[in-house]
């Protein structure tokens, strides 16, 4: 049985799931994709830090139309995990209004993707409220 | 002779629709030939062309000239999301204001309808520079527009206060009502 796989390389799977920012050593603005230079002060040297699992929700929406083969409805979210925006669904919540709310405290939990003819499966991400 | 002033002699619009049996061409020859006539010329005073497009792959400005007049005027395809079709506007304006041409026409076509998101590969492999192995629309957040907006729209109000949602909805309203007094809205 081959490990699984995070869906996106900034998912760190294992004993203790978190996310990894690449920081800025400059001003320590942080981003998630692979970077060519700092977007805020065009510095080119990053560190790879931990992102805090726990969080809450500074803007979400709840998305009930979307392309065909995108699985609706469900709850797009900013996640603010201590000064890092975080973009994500929200699991493991109702996808209503009276359910999900601004400021709403979260945290990082795993969700299946699927698993690939060689047997692998893929593992991703989302929020959930905490309670 | 150069002047400050710039006018707009003619202008024209297709009805808003899916339109299955149009292509993106003959929604943009419809829009450029109908301007024209409005204006009284013809593609031969034409000095600039400018087209606006973001999801058509590109070259949208010579394939519209293939078909309503190839007479060999400088082209600038732009894409510029939202704003595609004002910077195609501020390209003729800017052209025609530096003396470059006398008559100059600005473009904006899109169709939207029957697009969907690629399917996941057989066998998963990071791409990009999430290192994703598959879209990430709908699994890490949204995409689309609109739903960006809104969790825009919803930061701004959590940042400062104060932006109720009985704002953003009368927005909506009055768009919608100038919606109805534009004879081409769907």
């Amino acid at each position: 049985m081959p490990q699984p796989v995070p869906f996106v390389d900034y998912l760190v799977l294992g004993e203790r799931p978190h996310l990894v920012a690449r920081e800025c050593t400059a001003c320590g603005a942080r981003f998630f994709d692979r970077r060519n230079a700092c977007a805020s002060c065009f510095g080119t040297s990053f560190t790879q830090v931990d992102v805090p699992t726990e969080g809450e929700v500074r803007a979400f929406t709840i998305v009930a139309h979307a392309a065909p083969g995108v699985p609706v409805p469900f709850v797009s979210a900013t996640v603010d995990c201590a000064g890092t925006s975080v973009r994500a669904n929200l699991i493991n919540v109702a996808p209503t209004p009276e359910a999900v709310r601004l400021g709403m405290k979260v945290r990082l939990a795993l969700t299946a993707v699927g698993v690939d003819q060689a047997g692998t499966e893929a593992i991703s991400f989302g929020f959930e409220p905490r309670r | 002779m150069a002047s400050d002033d710039v006018w707009i002699l003619g202008i024209s619009m297709t009805r808003f629709g899916k339109h299955p049996d149009s292509d993106l061409i003959d929604l943009a020859a419809e829009a450029t030939m109908n301007s024209i006539a409005d204006a009284g010329i013809t593609m031969r005073e034409i000095g600039i062309l400018a087209a606006g497009n973001l999801r058509g792959g590109g070259g949208i400005g010579q394939a519209l000239q293939k078909q309503v007049g190839q007479t060999g005027i400088p082209v600038y395809n732009v894409a510029n999301a939202c704003a595609t079709g004002a910077t195609a506007i501020r390209v003729v304006h800017m052209a025609l204001r530096a003396g470059e041409a006398d008559f100059g026409l600005a473009i904006g076509v899109e169709k939207l309808a029957g697009g969907e998101r690629v399917g996941d590969s057989a066998t998963w492999s990071p791409q990009g520079r999430f290192g994703a192995i598959g879209p990430l629309d709908g699994r890490i957040g949204t995409e689309t527009m609109p739903g960006v907006f809104a969790q825009i729209g919803m930061e701004y109000g959590h940042r400062y206060g104060g932006t109720s949602f009985e704002l953003f909805a009368r927005i909506s309203e009055k768009n919608h009502a100038h919606s109805t007094l534009n004879p081409l809205a769907s």
